[in-house]
Formats: C-alpha cells, structure tokens, sequence
C-alpha cells in the first residue's frame, strides 16, 4: 500500500488557441499509491480532463506545451516514444474510461469484438480466443455473455458503462482512469456503476484516478481527494480529513455548495467565474473569488504547504501554520 | 438475437431489400442480367465471338443483311425468313439431284433443281447460289432456269464456274439482270418505271403492278429453280446452295456485315456488367479510401490529396481520354483502368472529408487511440465501417453511369475494339445510318438493354437508399 504506482512531477500542458495559450495543466504533482483511488473535483474547464490526458499521452494537434514527469509503475513515460507509450503503457499498466460512455463505443461493432479490442491489439490474440475473455470481463461486470452478438445501441446507458469499464478491466492494467464515468447515468445506474467500481477494486487491487465534479459522488469511492482549480491542485488532502475539515478556502466553498439532505442550510456559491486558463489571474489564481484574500495573494503565487499526514494545500493562509491543528 | 441485428447482415440486406417494390424489380433484374452473362459466357467463349465478330472465314455469308428480329412478324408483318436448298445434303426436301454419265464419253448430264414454297408479304433481300464443283480440266457448263408459281420459266443465265468453289450472286450478276429486264419487258410490253432489281422481277406478281418497286407484289406459290448442265470428267461432280435470304433474322436481327446481333448483344451484358460495377466499385472505394486518409491525418497529407484532387477536378476528362487512346490501344483493362484513374481523384473526396473530420473528433475515436488502436486500425475498423452505409446506395446507383460512359465512349469510337458491346452497336448503326434506313431494332435494342441495366441498378439503389435513410420511406 505504499508503493507510488503513479507520480506525476511538475506536470505542463498547454494548448495554442486563437486567444492566446490555454494553461489547462500549470505545473501539477501528484502520486497515486497502489490500491489507491484518487478524487480529483473541480469545477467545468478547470482542466481536471486535460490532466488525465496528459497522463495517458492523448494529446490534441494544437499542444504548446507538454513537460514534466510522469511515472508509471517506476517507468519514466515521458522518455517513452509514442509508439512504445502506445504499446508498453495504454492498457497495459493504465487504461481510461471515458466521459459519456455512450460515445465512446465503435458503433459499427459488436461489442464483444469492442471489449476484445484491447486483447487484439496488445496482445495480438486470435480472434475467438479474445472473444471468450471478453465474455469472461463482461460477466465479471455483471453482462450476459450473450451480449457480445449486440450492437452498441441495443444497450443502454447503464450496460454501455459497464461495457466500457470491462474493457478497461480486459487487459489486467494496475491503474484506470475515470473521467466522469457517471456523468451521464441516472442516479440508481450510478449507484450500481459505483458499487461495481468499488468491487473491482477490492477485488483486484486496482488504483483508480477518478475525475468528477461531484464531490458527493467523490466521497464514494475516494481515498485521497485533490481540488484541482485553474490548472493548478489546490489541496490534496484524505478523504477523512477532507470532508471533516477543508483546508483551502475554495475547498471549503466546494463542500458548502453541495446541497445537504436534511439540515435546513442553503447550498452556497461562489461568486464569480472560473478563472480564465488563458489570462490566469496573478498570484493566487483563485484570489477574485477567495473570500479571505489579502495582498499578498494578488502579488505571489503561493506554494504548497504541507498541513502534516499528506495534508497539502497551496494557500498563503498557512504560511504562519495558520489553521494548523 | 439475431432478429434484431439481421439488418447489418447480407442476408438480413437483401431480406429487407425485397420489402420495397424497387428492389423486387431490381433485384430481379439484376439476376436475370448476371445469369443472361453466365449463359453467355459459356455458350459463346471469348475467343470465338471475337472470331465471330470479325466475321473470319466468311462465317455469315449465309444470313441476311440488315435482316429484323423474327418477332417483328407477331406485329402484323409478314416478312420472308431465309430459305435455303442444299444439293449436297441429301434427303432434303425439294432437292432433286441426278447426275448421269453419257455413254462413251467421259460427261456427265446433271440436272439440280430447287423448289421451295414462298408465302410472304415482301420480297426477300438477296439471292444467291454457292456452288461446289468437282472437275479435272473443263469446268461444267450450267444452264440456270427459274420457274415461277404460274408456270413461267425464265433462263436466267449460262454459267461457267470459274473455281471449284464460286459463288453466284443472283442479285447483282449483270448477265441475269439483263435477262431479267427483257423479261419484265416482255411482260409489261415496255420498260418499267423504275428498273426491278433481279429479286423483285423473280418473285414479283405478272401484271401492270410489276411497273415499279413501291407497287410490285410478290407472288405466293412454289418456286423452281433448276440447274441443268454438263459436266466433264470421270470423276466430276457438281453440288448447288441455293440462299434466299429473307427480311428476318434471329432474335435480334443482324446488321450490315450480316452478323447476328444477338451474339453482340449478349457479349454487352458481360461487358457492362464488368464495366460498370468494377469501375463504379473501385473508384467509389478508393475514392473513400482517400478522402478518409486525407480527412483523419490531417495536414501535408491532406493538402496534398485535396489539391491533386483539385487538379484533377479542372482536368477534361475527354480530351485526355481521346489523346491516351491515340497513343494506346485500348482494350477492357486498360480502358477500365484509364476512367478509374481519371476519377478516383473526384468531388467524392470533398464531401466524405467532410464527414471524416467530423467522425474523427468523436468518443469513440479517441477512446480507441486511448486503448492504443494503431492509425491504420482505426481507419479500417472505426472511420470507414462509419461512413459506409450511406455510400452503398451511391455505388450501386453510380454503376449505370459507368455503364452508360462505357456506351457513349464506344459511340465516340473510343471503345473496346475487339469485342462487341452495346456502344459499339449503336455506333456501327450510327455509322450506317440505321434509322435513316428505318432499322430501329439496331439502334432501340441496345439501348433498351442499356436502359435496362440501369434500371435494374438504380432500383436497387433506391431501394438501399430507403433502407439507410429511415427518412425517405414512404409511411
């Protein structure tokens, strides 16, 4: 449980756009440890997305910048060609499980060819025999083996979820990352989605890098909880201590906004808009919306401050050890 | 379950083609056009119809010039089929043959005479006589008579045969023209308006109608023609083919060179067939090919397709074509390969382009680079299998204008040279003046076999194109 299976260090990535360079990824680091399932929240467009992209190398055309340092499982990725990256890493040691997984089946094919897929490509399996481990990976997810012979619109959303997440699975990889995996889904099919989540990876020991922005949905199966804002991690913190007590102040405006069953209190918001990737505010990046900014926030861009068992957060307020229990 | 997915299926395809009227029809069509080219194919190898066609060793001498289909006779015309007498097959009926030897000398008296019953409504086209004789030094001595349903007998000619096999063309020998003249004189007490050709005044009805050819009718009865002559030689002997060639010929009728079109006509389907649904097949495939590699990777590669395409867009497609057969003799392959190459690069490509950089961006696309599916892979297996089902009824709907192209290149005289096919027909009639002569059949029967194919692929077309386009069926 100690081992880092996947460390990212000063991680860049910045797009070209007409307006100018989009900073989507400023500089993150970030481990994983094996077991482990990491939360990353944030709001739209903070670049939560462009950071699981980064890490899987699935870059778009228009890349400005892209550097840093990448481990996965004690390999150095960023040497790695696109063709090794391709070969050795992608579905090997990590694999991804898109954002609406309705879309990200070929709908020209069955989908156990389409779970098979992987097997074929990494491990140039013969056909049939890749078609019974895909029976095998779809009943591990709770799909009839029957379901092979369908084409990707006679299932719905729920199933194609699951379909996608058994071709994660097919290949045996040590990490997933899940991108919004129920962004789509209804809140029962979410439930169940999660369950399976959560079963597979007591069962087989997998390190999920799960991206969401609900940090409701997040308390399901995190272990560790990182609050991404502008490009930038703001806090990691465990789940315990997370949702006991926030440390930064976006942190804790993320935890008011979430509406609350029973109690009678009003889910806040944060004034404001989304810092803007492309003209980033200076110093602190959240300092317009931060209620409690002071001058030097305006000024410098804070560093990251250790709050002590793995606590960190990146806000001047604790330079003093302010906050600090 | 298999319910469900038959339609992707080609059974499932061809099921659900035969729910539309279209495809019914063009379906049936289709089988009737591919089985109609088995038939043909093996009933009449390449090799001899080329033989055929060229009319090598004089293989049609025997059939009529420019003759009608049979069937014209079911439409109230009744017009003379070809009537032929041959001496030497014996135990034909209305052949008499009798050779006898003089004593003491070494000749022989023979005497060959035809009959045969002629009951039409218009007079044949030609007759004439192949003669096979068998001699040592001296050629016989015929005496060639013709005799008439009334009774009257006229001496056509004396005819010596200059080899062994000659041949005697009634209609236009001079010496029975001018026996013929004098007859028709004798009959009508003076020279008739219009001279009769020698098959009119043979055949014609002995009155004041025989004065010109747009009165004279033919007389119905049982004609005569007989040869007497005399032979020199132990060993001599002399055999007659009497052809009366009629108006009528086959199922399709022939043309000036007295080929029987129907062999052409059939050749045509084949041909088409192969022209049309290889060229519309690959040209619309490699064309997809292009646009979806232009399309999915993007830059140089892209620019590059799309300006050769550009090129090839302002390129004249005629002219080039006119000036690469003047250079090369063209045949099936390379005519095929030629109107491939000049269409590949065609507005197509833009189009699907289009429609790749839109599928390019999508999840799935992504999702399969994700879980490392090669460029290549994702071309074959994610892009095209996409983009596929719309172009089906497009392919099937562009093979008859390939078959069309075929004809109209052929009518230009840039055709196959060889072999016949439905173009080159209409061009031969063109070339002859069909229908200033009034032989429809020629020019309407390969058209209609023309309109025909194309039929039979655009109704599939159109049936496909309900079948992917939920749109346009009818409720």
């Amino acid at each position: 449980m100690t081992e880092n299976i996947l460390t990212c260090k000063n991680l860049v990535l910045h797009y070209t756009a007409k307006k100018g360079v989009v900073k989507a990824v400023n500089g993150i680091s970030i481990s994983l440890l094996k077991g482990e399932s990491l939360a990353l929240v944030g709001e739209s467009g903070c670049g939560k997305t462009s950071l699981a992209k980064a890490i899987i190398r699935l870059l778009p055309r228009n890349i400005h910048t892209y550097n840093g340092e990448i481990l996965i499982d004690g390999q150095d990725t960023m040497k790695l060609s696109e063709k090794q990256f391709r070969e050795e890493i992608r579905w090997k040691k990590i694999s991804m499980i898109f954002q609406g997984a309705m879309n990200s089946l070929n709908p020209v094919l069955k989908v156990g060819y389409q779970v098979a897929e992987p097997l074929l490509i990494h491990e140039k399996m013969k056909k049939n025999e890749a078609l019974e481990r895909a029976k095998k990976a779809l009943s591990v997810v709770g799909i009839q083996e029957s379901f092979v012979e369908r084409y990707p619109f006679e299932l719905s959303g729920g199933m194609k979820q699951r379909v996608v997440t058994a071709m994660a699975l097919i290949t045996n990889p040590a990490i997933i990352i899940l991108d919004e995996p129920t962004s789509a889904l209804d809140v029962i099919t979410q439930a169940n989605i999660m369950n399976l989540l959560k079963r597979l990876k007591k069962e087989r020991g997998l390190s999920y890098f799960f991206i969401t922005h609900d940090i409701a949905l997040s308390s399901e199966l995190a272990d560790k909880i990182a609050v991404m804002y502008a490009g930038e991690i703001q806090e990691i913190a465990s789940a315990d201590i997370f949702y006991k007590k926030p440390a930064h102040p976006y942190s804790k405006k993320l935890m008011a906004s979430v509406p609350t069953l029973r109690t009678d209190k009003k889910p806040e918001f944060i004034v404001g808009s989304p810092a803007s990737l492309i003209n980033p505010p200076s110093g602190c990046k959240f300092h317009p919306r931060c209620p409690s900014a002071f001058d030097k926030c305006i000024k410098e861009t804070p560093p990251t401050f250790d709050l002590g068992s793995g606590h960190l957060a990146k806000c001047w307020l604790f330079e003093k050890g302010w906050g600090k229990e | 379950m298999s319910s469900e997915s038959y339609e992707f299926t080609i059974k499932g395809t061809i099921k659900e083609l035969l729910t539309y009227k279209s495809g019914i029809f063009g379906i049936a069509f289709f089988i009737l056009l591919v089985i109609l080219s088995f038939y043909t194919i093996v009933a009449l190898p390449y090799d001899q119809t080329i033989r055929l066609w060229r009319g090598e060793g004089g293989v049609w001498l025997e059939t009529p010039r420019t003759a009608q289909p049979y069937w014209v006779n079911y439409f109230g015309q009744n017009l003379p089929e070809t009537i032929k007498r041959d001496s030497s097959q014996s135990g034909q009926s209305g052949v008499i043959k009798i050779i006898t030897p003089i004593p003491d000398t070494n000749m022989k008296v023979a005497r060959i005479s035809f009959t045969f019953d002629f009951s039409y409504d218009s007079f044949p086209s030609e007759i004439n006589i192949f003669f096979s004789a068998k001699y040592n030094e001296n050629s016989p001595f015929l005496n060639i008579y013709w005799v008439k349903p009334d009774g009257n007998e006229i001496k056509l000619l004396t005819y010596i045969p200059r080899s062994q096999n000659d041949k005697l063309y009634l209609s236009i020998n001079p010496e029975v023209k001018s026996a013929l003249n004098l007859y028709v004189y004798n009959v009508l007490g003076g020279a008739p308006e219009s001279p009769l050709p020698p098959e009119y005044s043979l055949f014609a009805v002995e009155d004041a109608s025989m004065n010109s050819t747009s009165t004279a009718k033919p007389l119905k009865g049982t004609y005569k023609l007989y040869i007497d002559g005399t032979l020199f030689g132990e060993d001599s002997n002399i055999d007659a083919k009497l052809i009366v060639y009629g108006k009528v010929y086959g199922i399709a009728g022939t043309d000036n060179q007295r080929r029987d079109l129907t062999i052409g006509l059939l050749w045509g389907i084949p041909i088409a067939l192969a022209f049309g649904l290889t060229a519309s097949f690959v040209i619309t495939f490699l064309d997809l090919l292009l646009a979806t590699i232009s399309g999915y990777y993007g830059g140089k590669t892209d620019s590059l397709i799309q300006r050769i395409t550009e090129f090839y867009m302002i390129l004249p497609f005629l002219p080039v074509l006119i000036m690469i057969s003047t250079f090369y003799k063209l045949d099936l392959g390379v005519l095929l390969a030629v109107v491939i190459a000049l269409s590949i690069f065609g507005g197509g490509i833009k189009s699907t382009r289009a429609l790749v950089m839109q599928i390019k961006e999508y999840p799935y696309i992504e999702a399969a680079k994700a879980y490392g599916a090669s460029s290549k892979r994702i071309v074959f297996l994610y892009i095209i299998p996409k983009i596929l089902p719309p172009i089906i009824p497009t392919l099937i709907g562009a093979v008859p204008t390939f078959v069309f192209l075929e004809a109209a290149l052929a009518i230009l005289g840039l055709g196959i040279p060889n072999l016949p096919s439905w173009g080159k027909i209409i061009n031969d009639s063109f070339g002859n003046g069909a229908l200033y002569k009034g032989n429809y059949y020629w020019v309407l029967e390969p058209a209609f076999l023309l309109i025909f194919t194309s039929l039979a692929f655009s109704f599939i077309g159109f049936a496909l194109d309900k079948i992917v386009n939920p749109k346009l069926r009818e409720v």
